[in-house]
C-alpha cells in the first residue's frame, strides 16, 4: 500500500472504507492516518458517493413477493408429483401413462402460468400435449420451447413422455422407430 | 427440474451453511420446504429487485426480471451443489445477465425513455429536492455503459466485495476495478461537474 494505491482506492471504490478490497483496508487506514492529506481526496470521493446514494432504493412490489411465493409453491409441487411418479401404485401400463399423463398435465398447467411470453390458456398446452401423446413426435420440443426457451427439463419431459409405458415400445421419445 | 435425494439432508445443509449464507436454505428447498422458500425470497427479493431496476431503469422490467430470478432458484434448487460459490453470486449473475438479454433487445427503446425522466425545472438550483436529485442520479446511471452500471451497482448499492462482483461478472478483479474506475469517472463527469449546486445544496 502506497499512496497512489489508497488515491486508486478513493477512485474506484470510493471513500467508503467498507467498500474498499478486505485485503488492503487495514493498510489503506494506517496510510491515510499517517498522510492527512490524503483525506481531501477522499472527501472528494465521498461527494460522489453521497449523491449516488441519493438513488434510494424503492420498496418491492407486496403483490410481486407474493406471485413468487404463489410460484415456488406450485414448482414444488410440481416436483412433489414428479417424486410420486417414482413409484406410482398401478402397474399395468396403459393405465400407468394415463396416470403419468394426469400428473404431467397438472404439473404443466401449475408452471405455465408465471411467465407472459407463454402459450395461453393452459387448455391449449393440454391439447397439444394430447396430441403430442398421440404422436410422439416433436410435440415436447414445441412445448419445451413454449416454457423454458432453449432450456430443458429433462427429467419432466422423460419421464412424462416415456413411450414404453404408453404401449408404443419400439419407438423413441421422438416417435421415430428405434 | 433434476430430482436429486440427499441421503442426509441435515448433513449438506451443515455444510452448505458454514461458507455460503444460503447453502442450507437451497437443499431445504429442493426438499419441498416452504418455510425456506419464504426465507430465501426475503432475504433477497429486495437486493435482486434493486439491481434490475437500476440496470433497467424500468420498475415494471425490474419486477418481471426479478420474477424470473426466481423462477430459476426453483427449478434449479435440487441441483445445486454447496461449496463452490455463494448461491447469492449466483443468483446476482442470473439477474444481471437477465438484464442484459433486456437492455440488448431494447436498447434504443431505453434510450428513448431517459428524455423522459429530465428535470424540466429552470434551473437545478432552484428545485434541489431530493426526488430530482435521485432522478437524476438514476439517470446518471442508465446513461452509462451497461457493464460500467453493472460494476457501480454491485459495488457501490449492493456491497458486494471486489472478489464477488468480479466473479458476479465473470471477469478479474482487475478488470471489474477498470470498469469500476471508469464508471465513477462518467457519473462524476455527469453530475458533480454539471450542476455544483447539486454538491452544494446536499446536506453533507
Amino acid at each position: 500500500m502506497d499512496r497512489e494505491r489508497l488515491r486508486q482506492l478513493f477512485e474506484i471504490y470510493g471513500s467508503a472504507p467498507e467498500h474498499w478490497p478486505v485485503a488492503e483496508r487495514g493498510q489503506a487506514l494506517t496510510l491515510l492516518e499517517r498522510l492527512p492529506e490524503m483525506a481531501a481526496l477522499q472527501q472528494d470521493a465521498g461527494a460522489l458517493d453521497h449523491l449516488l446514494d441519493q438513488s434510494a432504493e424503492e420498496d418491492v412490489n407486496p403483490a410481486l413477493a407474493a406471485r413468487i411465493l404463489e410460484q415456488a409453491a406450485v414448482a414444488l409441487e410440481a416436483l412433489s408429483s414428479l417424486n410420486d411418479m417414482a413409484a406410482p401404485a398401478v402397474t399395468e401400463p396403459v393405465a400407468r401413462g394415463k396416470w403419468r399423463l394426469e400428473k404431467f398435465l397438472s404439473g404443466l398447467d401449475a408452471i405455465d402460468w408465471s411467465l407472459k411470453s407463454l402459450l395461453q390458456p393452459a387448455a391449449l398446452l393440454g391439447c397439444v400435449a394430447l396430441v403430442g401423446l398421440t404422436t410422439g413426435i416433436f410435440v415436447p420440443e414445441i412445448l419445451e420451447q413454449a416454457l423454458y426457451g432453449n432450456e430443458i427439463e429433462e427429467g419432466l419431459w422423460q419421464v412424462a413422455f416415456d413411450n414404453t409405458d404408453l404401449g408404443l415400445e419400439g419407438l423413441s421419445s421422438t416417435g421415430d422407430m428405434e | 427440474m433434476a430430482i436429486k435425494h440427499s441421503p442426509a439432508p441435515e448433513a449438506l445443509e451443515q455444510v452448505a451453511g458454514e461458507g455460503d449464507p444460503d447453502g442450507g436454505l437451497v437443499i431445504k428447498i429442493a426438499n419441498g420446504d416452504h418455510a425456506a422458500v419464504r426465507e430465501l425470497v426475503d432475504r433477497h427479493l429486495p437486493k435482486i429487485h434493486a439491481v434490475a431496476r437500476r440496470m433497467l431503469g424500468s420498475r415494471e422490467d425490474a419486477e418481471e426480471v426479478a420474477q424470473e430470478v426466481f423462477f430459476r432458484v426453483w427449478r434449479h434448487a435440487g441441483n445445486w451443489i454447496p461449496g463452490q460459490a455463494k448461491f447469492a453470486t449466483w443468483m446476482h449473475r442470473v439477474a444481471l445477465n437477465l438484464c442484459y438479454d433486456r437492455l440488448r433487445k431494447k436498447r434504443e427503446v431505453i434510450m428513448d425513455e431517459v428524455p423522459e425522466q429530465i428535470d424540466d425545472s429552470p434551473t437545478p438550483a432552484q428545485a434541489l429536492h431530493r426526488s430530482q436529485v435521485a432522478r437524476r442520479v438514476d439517470q446518471a446511471l442508465q446513461e452509462l455503459p451497461e457493464r460500467q452500471r453493472s460494476a457501480i451497482i454491485l459495488c457501490h448499492y449492493q456491497s458486494l466485495s471486489n472478489i464477488e462482483a468480479a466473479q458476479v461478472m465473470e471477469i478479474s478483479v482487475d478488470a471489474l476495478e477498470s470498469l469500476l474506475a471508469r464508471g465513477r469517472r462518467g457519473l462524476k463527469a455527469k453530475l458533480i461537474m454539471e450542476a455544483g449546486d447539486l454538491v452544494g445544496s446536499m446536506d453533507m
